[in-house]
């Protein structure tokens, strides 16, 4: 390795700091035999670096408890991220919803629609409201030919016992809200006859065989 | 690269690892010449302490950024070189220390002023600043050229012409002080 006056030169304040290698130490200490004006740089180098030490001497000596400082702020940063964290974890999840729901708005304003109609529905049942069809009942238990009737809602009782009596027939059911009974005979081969008189009844607004 | 070198960035890679026992470690063995460093640059020691804080807490929080181009320590106080900075801005001291003339009148008369070492401490502290800088990281850091280049993001040669510029201007300041020899 040959270095030139220059490069030893340049050398010299690493030297004094001691950041040089072996060789480049030796290569310095054989020069400084070699080159005067290298001695020259050296002794005032070493002169800056002397009122250096004397400088560092002035240097208060850092506080002990600086790590624990760090230390508090490390644990308040770590808290503070997972609020952080969180907050985020919070948004995402709400961002998901909005998503999943917004762009169905339409969709899910009719599922709404649907539920609350049935909603109605179920409660007015519950409070009893049926509905039925003319042709039926649903509760008919005991046996022999039984028949839908719906008499005028001028008529009077009596009138109603009278042609019951004259057909032998017995009410076993109603009146409904809207005013069908449900009228039984006991002979079955009568049952065209006993049809056929009440539909002549002026007061008889309908009249049919039980299913 | 040295077997300290190695120690710091083998303790780093722990802590980038959130290793809270190599970061106490890695501290122990930085934390006095970065605030050493920082008290030269701020030159109060509470505000020296404060942004070392603040630097080991970057340390912490950035460990896994750290590239390996430079020594750990190099990186260290270039981390605290920032803050420091940002803190003389915020503090609007920056000119005064760019422009340091104010050399104290109360120790001009005492034996220790008058002390050739007295005198060069003196000069250094009349250096500009990116002079006493230099000078800070050379014989405070005992740090290379190459090291000193990369902290600064300044060229290599750069750094060389300084250190030796700053050693004239220093012999020029102890001339206007009464200094007149060969050496300084």
């Amino acid at each position: 390795m040959n270095y030139s006056y220059d490069k030893l030169r340049e050398l010299i304040p690493l030297f004094l700091s001691n950041r040089l290698s072996e060789k480049e130490k030796k290569l310095v200490e054989e020069a400084l035999n070699k080159y005067p004006e290298l001695r020259h740089e050296i002794i005032e180098f070493s002169e800056i670096k002397e009122a250096y030490n004397e400088l560092k001497k002035d240097i208060p000596s850092p506080s002990d408890q600086l790590y624990e400082k760090i230390k508090k702020r490390i644990q308040k940063e770590k808290k503070f991220l997972l609020i952080i964290y969180l907050r985020g974890y919070i948004n995402n999840y709400t961002k998901f919803l909005k998503d999943l729901f917004l762009p169905n708005r339409i969709s899910w304003g009719i599922a709404v629609a649907e539920f609350i109609i049935i909603l109605i529905l179920v409660l007015s049942l519950l409070r009893n409201q049926r509905f039925y069809t003319l042709s039926q009942t649903s509760e008919i238990i005991k046996r022999g030919i039984k028949i839908n009737i719906i008499f005028d809602k001028e008529s009077k009782e009596k009138e109603i016992r009278d042609l019951l009596n004259k057909v032998g027939a017995t009410i076993i059911k109603g009146p409904t809200p809207e005013g069908l009974y449900t009228i039984e005979i006991k002979n079955n081969k009568e049952i065209e006859r006993v049809l056929n008189i009440l539909r002549e009844e002026k007061f008889v607004k309908f009249v049919e065989k039980f299913p | 690269m040295n077997n300290k070198s190695i120690d710091e960035l083998d303790l780093l890679e722990k802590v980038s690892q959130g290793d809270e026992r190599s970061f106490n470690e890695l501290f122990q063995l930085t934390h006095r010449r970065v605030y050493i460093y920082l008290y030269c640059l701020l030159r109060d020691k509470q505000i020296a302490e404060d942004v070392l804080v603040e630097t080991y807490l970057e340390v912490w929080k950035g460990a896994k950024k750290f590239k390996g181009y430079s020594r750990v320590l190099t990186w260290i106080i270039g981390i605290a070189r920032n803050l420091g900075m940002n803190e003389l801005k915020k503090r609007k001291k920056f000119e005064d220390i760019d422009n340091f003339q104010n050399i104290s009148n109360e120790n001009m008369f005492n034996e220790e002023a008058f002390s050739r070492d007295g005198l060069i401490k003196k000069a250094i502290e009349q250096l500009s600043f990116k002079h006493r800088e230099i000078l800070d990281l050379v014989f405070f850091q005992e740090m290379s050229y190459q090291e000193i280049s990369e902290l600064l993001n300044i060229p290599l040669n750069t750094v060389k012409t300084r250190v030796f510029y700053a050693k004239e201007l220093l012999k020029a300041i102890l001339k206007t002080m009464g200094v007149e020899k060969d050496e300084l």
